[in-house]
């Protein structure tokens, strides 16, 4: 039988090789493989051929990781082994995928460059001002809809921890080891027994701060077609806020049975399927959600079509360091749209994206810095 | 509405952005109370230096198309006219006229030519005091 931690191992595994082999289709047409491209070249048939070449060598990529995982569990012999592995074969699997992209963009580059695909190109930009200030930021009441059911869960979970304390044994579990088994035990207290409802307390922050930020992020419409992707990115700001409610919900529940858990209500082997399955859930809507929406929501089919306008934005791909890392000085953008995935990232080059790194390496180094001293 | 910048134009990027603010008022996109993006907001739309919208924003402020509120949010203003203001104009405008005159046009060809740009701007849609035109 495979133990419940051994699936959410495996769905993450699977779940990169989706998406690495799915995201040549998410990006907006006029910029395959993080090549800026005129729109009358979207369709070449070069770019056909190196979306094959790149899923085949994502698929072999797959089969080797996969050969690697099995190969390495049975030599383990162990159910935790899949977990133990969990942190370095993710890593080292998107980056192989992203020298697969690396190698897929460069021939892109070399063939744009050589065939003159952007001489004689009109390069604009254009932004959108809205006629009422509010009209494009969804109603406040749209991120009421997902913080109220994580602010609910987080009720039931404190409520629960506090009617059923008095009974608690003098130690409690505070973590569960890759089996379902608890592996780490400390003294009853308030603090011990509440510590799943405090880690509530700070996904909802992580939720509810990407959900505002999302919800106002303003990018760089496409000039070619600047009524679709002034729709398309409305669509995709409002996509990626209920893709964080779903984060937001179904891990607040799988903490919810942690909680459970620690109070003894649940038994270890439902408990342990229910931690699992709930981020599981919300892994697989959130990618379906994603797959539909595509970065800047490209896959959103606009109602009417919209001719080119004759004018193409201009070719910055000598701002992207290896085709991942934006630096441009005269950029004043803080936050850019991935050249390739989802979501965005940020401009290297503005003083407060150094802000936001020392902000997350403090945030990574200060557990492990308290842990060890 | 859309505003875009043109970076072959040989017209500067901030004359580009001010007439297109003057064109959104004249066509009533845009009217008195209206609010426009701060400028490094539409800097980074446009993926341009944020001085530059700046400049453009600080014209249309000169020329009183906009002001500047306490949070210093550039608000369209109410629409104002003046003795100055209209000397100006005329005198830009005689140098236009004078352009198709010096060139042989019809004074006919130029009051048609005149009127249909008129149109363009959207005044006729506005106000319906003009319909057939003047002959």
């Amino acid at each position: 039988m495979m133990f419940p931690y051994g699936i959410l191992a495996y769905a993450v595994f699977l779940s990169i090789e989706v998406i690495l082999y799915l995201l040549p289709g998410w990006m907006p047409s006029t910029v395959p493989f993080g090549v800026r491209i005129p729109p009358e070249f979207a369709g070449d048939p070069v770019l056909v051929r190196l979306r094959h070449q790149y899923r085949k060598w994502v698929v072999v990529l797959g089969l080797a990781m996969g050969l690697l995982l099995s190969l390495a569990s049975r030599l383990l012999q162990s159910p935790g082994s899949t977990m133990l592995l969990s942190p370095f074969l993710p890593l080292l699997w998107i980056i192989l995928g992203y020298a697969v992209y690396y190698a897929t963009r460069r021939q892109l580059l070399a063939i744009k460059t050589k065939q003159g695909w952007y001489e004689g190109q009109r390069a604009a930009a254009v932004a959108e001002i809205p006629e009422r200030a509010d009209t494009d930021q969804p109603r406040a009441g749209s991120l009421w809809l997902w913080i109220l059911p994580m602010i609910l869960i987080a009720s039931v979970t404190l409520l629960l921890t506090l009617w059923r304390y008095p009974h608690l044994p003098a130690v409690l579990p505070t973590h569960f080891g890759p089996g379902g088994q608890p592996d780490a035990y400390a003294r009853k207290s308030v603090t011990v027994a509440l510590n799943p409802f405090f880690a509530q307390l700070g996904l909802f922050v992580i939720i509810g701060l990407t959900m505002a930020f999302a919800n106002r992020m303003h990018t760089p419409l496409d000039p070619a077609f600047p009524r679709t992707s002034s729709v398309q990115q409305r669509v995709f700001r409002r996509r990626i806020v209920i893709a964080a409610g779903v984060m937001g919900i179904t891990t607040a529940l799988s903490l919810l049975t942690a909680e459970l858990m620690v109070l003894d209500v649940l038994s270890l082997q439902i408990g342990g399927w229910g931690i699992v399955l709930f981020p599981v859930l919300g892994l697989v809507v959130t990618t379906v959600i994603v797959a539909r929406t595509g970065q800047l929501g490209s896959r959103v089919q606009v109602e009417a079509a919209e001719q080119p306008t004759g004018v193409v934005a201009r070719d910055d791909d000598r701002f992207w360091k290896g085709g991942v890392f934006y630096y441009n000085p005269d950029d004043p953008a803080f936050w850019v749209p991935k050249r390739f995935g989802v979501g965005w990232t940020l401009n290297f080059a503005h003083p407060g994206s150094w802000v936001v790194i020392a902000v997350i390496l403090l945030a990574v180094v200060s557990p492990v810095a308290v842990h060890l001293f | 509405m859309f505003i875009s910048i043109d970076f072959a134009d040989d017209k500067p990027i901030y004359l580009q952005i001010h007439d297109q603010v003057i064109d959104a008022i004249a066509s009533g996109k845009m009217f008195s109370g209206s609010v426009l993006p701060s400028s490094r907001q539409l800097a980074a739309e446009f993926g341009i230096n944020f001085h530059t919208v700046n400049k453009a924003y600080n014209l249309l402020r000169e020329e009183r198309y906009i002001q500047f509120s306490r949070k210093k949010t550039a608000v369209v203003s109410e629409p104002s006219m003046n003795e100055a203001l209209l000397q100006e104009w005329d005198n830009r405008e005689r140098t236009l006229l004078a352009e198709l005159v010096a060139r042989g046009v019809s004074r006919q060809d130029i009051v048609h030519r005149v009127d249909r740009l008129l149109d363009t701007v959207g005044l006729s849609v506005e106000n319906g005091s003009k319909g057939g035109g003047q002959p």
